[in-house]
């Protein structure tokens, strides 16, 4: 049975799509789709890729045997047990239970070669490394890195040496065992659950270091999961010196690492420490936290459900001094346990941050000078006698300065340098690679976060960054609206910038890496009351923002920490400018653009600061 | 002078592959509105991002044979309707189970908005059959010809005509007052 179709009336077609346009703009998709449809991507990389290995690890296990039965069967005389191969590749992993020793045990360490399929891993077939069950390098070469475990420091490895003469074979001897309980150790004071190591050991004779891989033994299958390459040296020289963890990092060329951007390795850090770390192909769960040299008292452990690279802040619990490390952990609680997939481990010294800072940077009369903070004396002048200089940043730990240069021709863009704030070395230029620049920021314990803006002639800003949330750019900046200066997170996740309309503007925030238009910025809360927008913002190191809001006829300057603002000081009769916080989040540099500037310290009020000052930074 | 290691970039920041990069620009130019087309069929804008979220993944995983952003856009479309046919054909088992609850209602936001003629042609539209609804959003809110339609949805042209004339049938009442206001 046919049927016509009545015409339709393009009244009621022009009702009905006004309809669904309307509510169309009801449904606001959450915002972070990329961020989950790209974490579902990797991990499905990640498992196709893990069964590589596993297929390689079937092979070898098949080879092997197959050599052993081979052997058995010719009556060749080798005891049962023991791998015969090719003697380029005689290297054979060692299985060991799970630890669950303390570093003062002196357990005799596991030393089977049993040939096992599901124990075998598979860059044992490739290794050209010695077999070692113990350290068979004489540990007679001067010690490399000062280790961090199983011993908090040398005084404490010499009394275990000299009581531990006669006992036989102790695991701290043993490279692979002392990696092995390390990474138990530090899943301990994660509050993970135990697993099932093996590990491959790679000696270095020339520098009496040496590596082993760690691998994860899946319950279920046997098969290997990577964990990282934890390094060691000897705590001193001796026949009979113990090995020490110096850290882990995930395998050269590793298809998934897990790196720990910040801190620095051996920086001091203190509390709030953020640490920054990058992930490809992240699990569901990661678990950060700290602790002291050998094992001893450890931060709380924090936990970020991550899709890329992120970052927590300890914002306490840290330990007050002496020598540690920090603990990036990676995995899986997709079957109710946690499933370890990758560690990451950095040494640090505990203490207060060497980031106090006694002196800053201003731009009088278009040159750098380093001022004393306490009596602002012009301390020396930086960058030679570079002149043109329009914006400054130092970087919070004290090393470097960042400066735009020449920033005078048609299009207001200049070059991006930076020089050493001791004024030692040579000032050279940031390699942005897009052309002139237009303003910059810079975030991070080491600056490792950039922002830039570039604004070629004739054509639109695009805002550039690199942080620990990856990289990429920001559009939709016409002429106007122009991002005037940009600041990033000490983590690297957002990015604030005071943003011109017109002749209006206001500070914006662009959550990383999502952000990819203007319209994606957002207005700190305190920013948004009617007729106090805000002219500049600046990251404290513990991630809170510091913003300045201009009413026309006072600068006041504010501090938002979970979403709610503190006003800092005011400064009366200032209508623009710029704002920058020290390192300890204690002390505020404040310009006006016109020549003035204001220091203010907590707990007391605003002292203007001589001279003219353009631009100025702790 | 050029420093070249002075930007400190990340070095091993993601290297992108071409799914990848593709997957970056459809994701910018066609999540939102996917999202909105879910919501339509699904009646749930928080499954609709699921859905879509599932299409997308799916299309990653099928870019060695895409390699076309066209194609790509058909390919996430007919994913869309068929990952929202499974999900509400999956809620239709679970109501079968579940306990017996109060029927939907206009939300307080809508009647306090003025949109009752809006809601009133949306709700209109949701009570139609399932192909009928299909066919009338992708082609008024999608702004898909028919020929894309019978593509997305795997039916001829003519059916496509069948279904949208007799929605549009039973839309007509409720259409009438709403494009007086509109």
């Amino acid at each position: 049975m046919s049927e016509r179709n009545e015409p339709v009336d393009p009244r009621h077609e022009e009702a009905l799509a006004a309809a669904l346009r309307a509510q169309a703009e009801t449904v606001r998709p959450a915002g972070d789709g990329l961020i989950r449809i790209r974490a579902r991507v990797e991990r499905r990389r990640m498992r196709s890729r893990l069964l590589i290995p596993v297929a390689s690890t079937a092979a070898v296990a098949a080879t092997v045997t197959a050599v052993v039965a081979t052997g058995l069967l010719a009556g060749s005389g080798n005891k049962p047990g023991v791998a015969v191969g090719p003697t380029s590749a005689p290297a054979v992993a060692t299985t060991t239970p799970a630890p669950t020793t303390t570093p003062a045990e002196t357990q005799r360490p596991s030393t089977s070669t049993a040939v096992s399929s599901a124990n075998v891993v598979a860059s044992t077939a490739t290794t050209t490394a010695p077999p070692t069950e113990t350290s068979v390098i004489s540990p007679t070469q001067p010690p490399g890195p000062v280790p961090i475990w199983p011993f908090a420091d040398k005084a404490a490895a010499d009394a275990w040496q000299a009581k531990a003469a006669g006992v036989s074979s102790p695991w701290q001897l043993d490279p692979k065992g002392t990696a092995e309980r390390f990474v138990g150790s530090v899943m301990a004071q994660l509050h993970l659950p135990k697993l099932q190591y093996a590990g491959t050991t790679h000696l270095n004779p020339a520098d009496g270091t040496a590596t082993v891989d760690v691998s994860r033994v899946e319950p279920s299958s046997g098969k290997p999961i990577a964990l990282g390459t934890v390094r060691l040296s000897h705590w001193s020289t001796g026949a009979a010196a113990p090995w020490g963890v110096v850290g882990v990092t995930s395998a050269p060329g590793s298809q998934f690492p897990l790196t720990i951007a910040s801190p620095a390795p051996e920086t001091t850090v203190g509390a709030p420490l953020p640490v920054v770390f990058n992930l490809i192909g992240a699990e569901d769960d990661v678990y950060v936290g700290a602790a002291a040299a050998g094992g001893g008292s450890a931060s709380p452990v924090q936990h970020v459900v991550t899709a890329m690279g992120a970052s927590a802040t300890i914002g306490s619990g840290l330990p007050a001094s002496g020598r540690g490390y920090i603990v990036v952990a990676d995995g899986s609680s997709g079957q109710g346990a946690f499933a370890l997939s990758r560690l990451a481990v950095t040494p640090v010294q505990f203490g207060a941050p060497s980031y106090d800072a006694p002196t800053y940077v201003a731009i009088v009369n278009g040159q750098l000078h380093v001022f004393d903070a306490a009596t602002h004396a012009d301390v020396h002048p930086l960058a030679g006698n570079a002149t043109g200089v329009t914006q400054v940043a130092v970087s919070d730990d004290r090393q470097w300065v960042y400066y735009l240069q020449g920033a005078t021709n048609g299009c207001g863009a200049g070059t991006l340098m930076r020089t050493r704030l001791d004024g030692t070395g040579t000032p050279s230029k940031v390699d942005t690679g897009t052309g002139p620049v237009t303003a910059f920021g810079i975030g991070g314990p080491h600056a490792q976060q950039l922002a830039y803006a570039t604004t070629p002639c004739a054509t639109d800003q695009v805002v550039h960054w690199q942080s620990a949330a990856g990289s990429g750019q920001i559009t939709g900046f016409t002429k106007p609206p122009l991002a005037e200066s940009l600041v990033l997170s000490p983590d690297g996740r957002t990015l604030a910038g005071y943003v011109k309309t017109g002749t209006q503007g206001n500070v914006n925030t662009f959550a990383l890496p999502t952000a990819r238009t203007l319209s994606d910025g957002v207005v700190p809360t305190g920013c948004t009351t009617a007729g106090n927008a805000c002219i500049s913002a600046a990251y404290a190191s513990n991630g809170d923002l510091v913003y300045v809001q201009g009413d026309g006829q006072q600068l006041t300057v504010f501090r938002e920490h979970g979403g709610k603002a503190t006003e800092l000081f005011q400064v009366a009769g200032a209508y623009g400018g710029s704002v920058d916080v020290d390192p300890t989040g204690t002390k505020v540099l404040l310009t006006d653009g016109t020549g003035r500037a204001w220091t203010w310290t907590e707990g007391g009020t605003a002292k203007a600061l001589p001279g003219s000052i353009t631009d100025a930074s702790w | 002078m050029s420093d070249r290691d002075l930007p400190v970039p990340p070095s091993d920041a993601p290297s992108w592959s071409d799914a990848d990069a593709a997957l970056t620009a459809i994701y910018a130019a066609q999540y939102r509105s996917l999202v909105r087309l879910a919501a339509f069929l699904l009646r749930d804008p928080g499954q609709a991002e699921e859905v879509v979220q599932d299409a997308f993944v799916a299309m990653h995983s099928s870019w060695r044979r895409l390699r076309d952003p066209e194609k790509a856009e058909s390919y996430l479309r007919q994913a869309v309707v068929n990952k929202s046919r499974s999900g509400l054909r999956r809620r239709k088992v679970e109501a079968k189970h579940a306990p017996k609850s109060t029927p939907d209602a206009p939300s307080a936001e809508y009647g306090a908005l003025g949109e009752l003629d809006r809601s009133a042609v949306i709700e209109a539209l949701r009570v139609l059959p399932q192909r009928q609804r299909e066919v009338l959003v992708l082609r008024y809110y999608g702004d898909l010809s028919e020929a894309q339609i019978a593509d997305t949805l795997g039916i001829s042209t003519g059916a496509v005509k069948s279904h949208a004339s007799r929605g549009m049938s039973a839309l007509r009442t409720t259409l009438e007052p709403w494009e007086k206001t509109s």
